[in-house]
């Protein structure tokens, strides 16, 4: 199978769905000619023109609300939203009004769009450049959330997203994007709602989602010299969430680690944790639930204080050990 | 350190235990792992080991006395040492250590201090769960975990020790005498002894004649004369009885006899066949197969049949779990085995817990029909008269039958008369045309 | 642009609907009938219909928290209004939207909104979905004064002039942004000022004058139809009743809202019919207790609905 980089890969899922389909149309600052801040739309302004690849004015409640507003009338725009951050600037669009038409209109409107963007820390970008909160969102019904981690789920998730009909917030983590891995060239879909057990182990499972996916395989890849061994389990989509993968995993290996890049306090390794500990697999639990998460503070600029700020691969190893003891 | 030892905990319904003899005597040496008292519990005769070497320097308890669980009734230390107080002073101790914590001193002794305040026992979900399944006294366990903690592999490994647990004599004795260890019975977390594997001197010795024979209400005795005054006092029962045709019955059995023999290497029963029957029957009655507790009645899912056996001073009821899913066969060589330990008091406790129903079968004495008192927790208990044969009427003709009675006693709170009858009629049935239990 | 005797009643009939709607749902509330709040649009009613009439059926509005009015003009049934408003689950939002919620996307109705402004982005997508299909359809997006100074407006108006795309923002100018008036709120005369800033052409139109309305609503959609993109027009009107329900009407005076009053766009309709010999009063007399008949049908209708079931609470949160 041939090698990908993350970003060529969701750069295809992108283009397939918009030959498939000519409803889909991308719209974003700098997404045109410059190919996106981060050049996920490279080439597809050349390839497309400028109606479907669309630059917008630095307009992210515009943005966000054009989205809902052409998706409402039968559109599919994909809305790029230059770094996670400005999510908060389309706020209300993306929470009062997309999320909602549909319900609040009595199950009559379909709202099928993706707002996607890059977030993370890593690169020096500092507090309002670098932060990772795909569980905000998790939290607002008629919202879903998806964050892959590697080249395969992010193919294969935007194109989901995309034919999904409701409202899909697309998390990439920006370290993601230079991550290589196996992507078939034949079509194929990763349904929203399916965990993905990235690894199998028998003595421990670390739930992680995102950037933390690399981090954790390479905490289990070191582990496994000192014959631990480690059952890594994405779960690929924060809503929906595919708590039976998670459960099952945890039945059978008996303790729990859940690695996540967001801020710890009330982030969705809070919702999974609570989600095992009232599930069945409580009675299998050899170990308390252990969360390993962002610290409670704006990611700093310094490079050693910002790589402090979230979970590492000895922090993974640490926090794996800690619950083996 | 002198050693304070304590009426051991040896089966998970066990609260107090009867001393039968003390197997040293105050001043004689004893080394760990030597059997130093024999212990009647509500079930068996067990003999307990000393947990440290040393002198037998105090027995706080005479032979015959019953004591709780965890009551001081020996100490075993040094031939020189000073012996602790039992008792008051020792709760003294207890008091002014709590106050230190109290008070922010001797921190470091905190976590353990804790622990015993709180009474509880730390362990992991799982561990609770394994132990819960396999009726393991988790407070026995050895923890490994962080903090104390009982791990579900501190249980597996417990419950894997426990049953090829053996003193090194014993194991020689086995070795050489090719007996293997795990058919030998002991309590959790009883070491299989020399004891267990030849037959003990004192059964041998007989007791003085007496005018009058005084038994002491303990054991067994205590806990059916317990059982069934709460039984009866707290179960409104009903009694119903039929009389079963038994011409199909014994037809089948002759049937079976030879195969179950041959395959089996048992002898069928009749009480065979009743379980069997019995569990068939409860499945299409499942009320009968319940426990009131007050709020709630609980319907067990398993079908577990126990079925009384009488003992020279007692009975103990030994329970076919699952029966509805076992063969006949299966059934016969559980029960013959089952009696076999009864008898030789080397049921374990799982042998003998978790019945859903029982049958008591007096037939053998020639009772032709009896009322039986429940087995709590369950809600209804079968009484099996004698099978004999009478005249009985069958179309309008006279003809001669082997008939038996059955009395079905059923607690009111649970199962009302006419759910009762229901079940007895289908146990009639199937008993009738017992081809019906292949269905 | 003339007007056919036909559109004339039906933007008279139109008026009244409203209108009459408006006052039931004030009895109704104070019968403590109506769940939440209401902001009705008695005094609006020209604004709604004048510029719903320059419209083709196929056509798309957005609405505002103050939306009776928009729905009725464009379509909205009185039966299905009353039963959103009473929460039955024949209403338009099977009860779960409410007053400020009702959306008719059948007839082009993309919602009324409770977030001020937050129907502009949403109208501008339309337009930019209708350009893209190049479907012909112009929408016309509602607002108030007050949610001319929301951000979102700025972003909105510049991203679809940038784009020409065919919207035409209608601010309805009543006055007062629920109690803060215009003049303190906003540093322009007129919110059609603004358009300059966005190289789009702006109008400020009488509000309670219904074919003035009609008549720059009109040029306006014509010209988004060709494709030479947004228009900013700006109906100066006024509301009669409190911004909500729990509006106690302090920050205005007696006689500012017996002045308005005077301006009442139904009244000066009917007396313009009557003189131009397009109706008869008496044609025109029949005509209000036709609907006010209607209106008593749909209020029977929507008591007699039956109430949304709990068991299908979860129902359309995702489609």
């Amino acid at each position: 199978m041939p090698e990908k980089l993350y970003i060529d890969a969701l750069r295809e899922g992108l283009r397939e769905e918009m030959l498939r389909d000519e409803n889909v149309f991308i719209l974003g600052e700098d997404v045109g000619l410059y190919g996106g801040a981060f050049g996920v739309t490279k080439g597809l302004f050349q390839e497309f023109g400028e109606d479907r690849v669309k630059d917008t004015p630095i307009s992210e409640a515009a943005i966000a609300g054009a989205a809902v507003g052409a998706a409402l009338c039968g559109m599919r725009p994909v809305a790029e939203i230059m770094f996670f951050d400005f999510f908060t600037i389309a706020m209300d669009q993306l929470v009062n009004q997309g999320a909602k038409n549909r319900y609040m209109f009595g199950g009559k409107a379909k709202v099928p769009m993706v707002i996607r963007g890059p977030m993370g820390c890593g690169t020096g970008a500092a507090a309002q450049h670098s932060q990772s909160f795909p569980a905000v969102f998790a939290h607002f019904p008629g919202l879903k959330v998806v964050m892959p981690s590697t080249p395969y789920d992010v193919k294969g998730l935007i194109k989901a997203s995309i034919r999904d009909d409701n409202p899909v917030v697309f998390a990439e983590h920006k370290l993601l994007y230079r991550v290589k891995g196996e992507v078939p060239d034949e079509e194929y879909i990763v349904p929203l709602g399916k965990a993905d057990v990235k690894r199998k182990g028998k003595d421990i499972t670390v739930v992680a989602g995102s950037i933390m996916v690399i981090r954790a395989l390479e905490a289990a890849k070191q582990l496994e010299k000192e014959g631990i061994d480690v059952e890594v389990v994405d779960p690929r989509t924060l809503k929906p969430l595919d708590m039976d993968t998670i459960i099952n995993s945890v039945k059978k290996t008996g303790r729990v680690v859940i690695v996540e890049d967001d801020p710890i306090s009330f982030g969705w390794g809070a919702e999974v944790a609570a989600g095992i500990a009232s599930s069945s697999a409580f009675d299998y639990l050899d170990a308390p639930i252990k969360r390993l998460a962002g610290l409670d503070i704006p990611i700093p600029y310094n490079p050693n204080l910002e790589k402090h700020a979230v979970p590492q691969v000895e922090d993974i190893i640490k926090g794996i050990k800690d619950t083996l003891r | 350190m002198a050693t304070i030892v304590t009426m051991p905990k040896l089966g998970t319904t066990m609260e107090e235990g009867t001393i039968i003899k003390w197997l040293k005597k105050e001043g004689e040496p004893i080394q760990k792992g030597e059997p130093y008292v024999e212990i009647q519990t509500d079930k068996v005769n067990l003999e307990d080991e000393a947990p440290e070497s040393g002198i037998m320097r105090k027995i706080l308890v005479s032979e015959g006395a019953v004591v709780p669980v965890g009551k001081e009734i020996a100490i075993i230390a040094g031939a020189d040492e000073v012996l602790p107080e039992i008792g008051e002073e020792k709760t003294k101790e207890a008091e002014r250590q709590a106050s230190q914590i109290k008070s922010g001193e001797e921190t470091k002794e905190q976590p353990k201090e804790m622990e015993a305040f709180e009474g509880r026992v730390k362990a992991s979900p799982a561990a609770k769960r394994v132990a819960r399944e396999n009726d393991v006294d988790l407070s026995k366990v050895t923890p490994s975990g962080p903090d104390g903690r009982i791990t579900e592999k501190d249980v597996m490994e417990f419950i894997k020790s426990h049953k090829i647990k053996a003193t090194p004599v014993a194991m020689k004795i086995a070795v050489e005498q090719g007996i293997s260890l795990e058919t030998i019975q002991k309590a959790p977390g009883e070491r299989i002894t020399k004891q267990d594997l030849v037959p003990k001197e004192s059964e041998k010795t007989f007791p003085a004649a007496e005018t009058q024979k005084v038994i002491p209400v303990t054991g067994m005795r205590k806990i059916i004369a317990e059982r069934m005054t709460k039984s009866k006092g707290t179960a409104p029962h009903i009694y119903l009885t039929l009389e079963v045709d038994m011409t199909k019955v014994i037809e089948l059995r002759e049937k079976l006899l030879p195969a179950i023999q041959a395959r089996y290497s048992c002898k069928l029963s009749y009480n065979d066949i009743l379980i069997k029957a019995s569990a068939v029957a409860i499945k299409q009655n499942p009320i009968v197969n319940s426990s009131f507790l007050g709020d709630e009645i609980i319907i067990k899912q398993d079908i577990n049949i126990g079925l009384a056996v009488a003992l020279d001073d007692g009975l103990i009821v030994p329970v076919v779990r699952c029966a509805d899913k076992k063969g006949i066969g299966e059934i016969s060589k559980e029960t013959t085995q089952l009696i076999e330990k009864a008898r030789s008091g080397k049921l374990m406790p799982d042998e003998y817990q978790g019945g859903t129903f029982t049958i008591t079968n007096l037939g053998m004495y020639d009772i032709e029909n009896f009322k039986a008192i429940i087995n709590q927790p369950e809600s209804a208990i079968l009484a099996v008269g004698k099978i004999m044969k009478k005249p009985v009427v069958i179309g309008d003709q006279i003809v001669i039958r082997p008939m038996m009675n059955l009395t079905l006693s059923c607690d009111h709170r649970v199962i009302d008369g006419a759910q009762g009858a229901r079940f007895l009629q289908t146990l009639k049935q199937i008993l009738e045309e017992p081809l019906e239990m292949l269905m | 642009m003339s007007l056919t005797r036909d559109k004339k009643l039906w933007m008279y009939r139109k008026m009244l609907e409203i209108r009459h709607f408006e006052l039931e749902v004030d009895r109704l509330f104070k019968a403590n009938m109506i769940w939440g709040t209401c902001h009705l649009s008695v005094g609006e009613e020209a604004s709604a219909v004048g510029s719903i009439a320059a419209l083709e059926e196929k056509d798309m509005i957005t609405s505002t928290h103050r939306g009776h009015g928009h729905c009725l003009a464009k379509g909205g049934e009185l039966p299905r209004m009353f039963a959103e408003l009473l929460g039955k689950e024949t209403g338009y939002c099977r009860g779960r939207g409410g007053s400020m919620h009702i959306a008719d996307l059948e007839k082009g109705n993309l919602g009324a909104n409770g977030i001020v402004g937050g129907g502009i982005p949403i109208a501008t997508g339309a337009a930019l979905a209708s350009k893209m299909r190049k479907d012909g359809k112009v929408t016309l997006c509602f607002f108030g004064d007050g949610a001319a100074n929301q951000g979102c407006f700025h972003e909105a108006v510049n991203l679809a002039a940038v784009n020409k795309l065919p919207i035409v923002y209608i601010c309805e100018n009543n006055l007062y942004g629920m109690s803060v008036p215009f003049r303190k709120a906003s540093s322009v005369e007129n919110i059609a000022d603004r358009a300059t800033a966005y190289s789009i052409p702006g109008k400020v139109v009488d509000g309670n004058d219904v074919e003035a309305v009609y008549q720059a609503v009109k040029e306006a959609v014509d010209r988004a139809r060709r494709g030479e993109g947004p228009s900013l027009i700006e109906n100066k009107t006024y509301r009669w009743l409190g911004h909500s329900k729990s509006d106690a009407n302090v920050y205005r005076t007696k006689e500012e809202i017996e002045e308005w009053k005077q301006k009442c766009p139904i009244k000066r309709y009917r007396q313009k019919l009557i003189n131009e010999g397009v109706a008869s009063a008496e044609e025109l007399d029949r005509m209000e207790k036709e609907v006010e008949q209607a209106i008593q049908d749909a209020i029977e209708y929507a008591k007699n609905s039956p109430e949304p079931r709990v068991e299908d609470i979860m129902d359309g949160v995702y489609a």
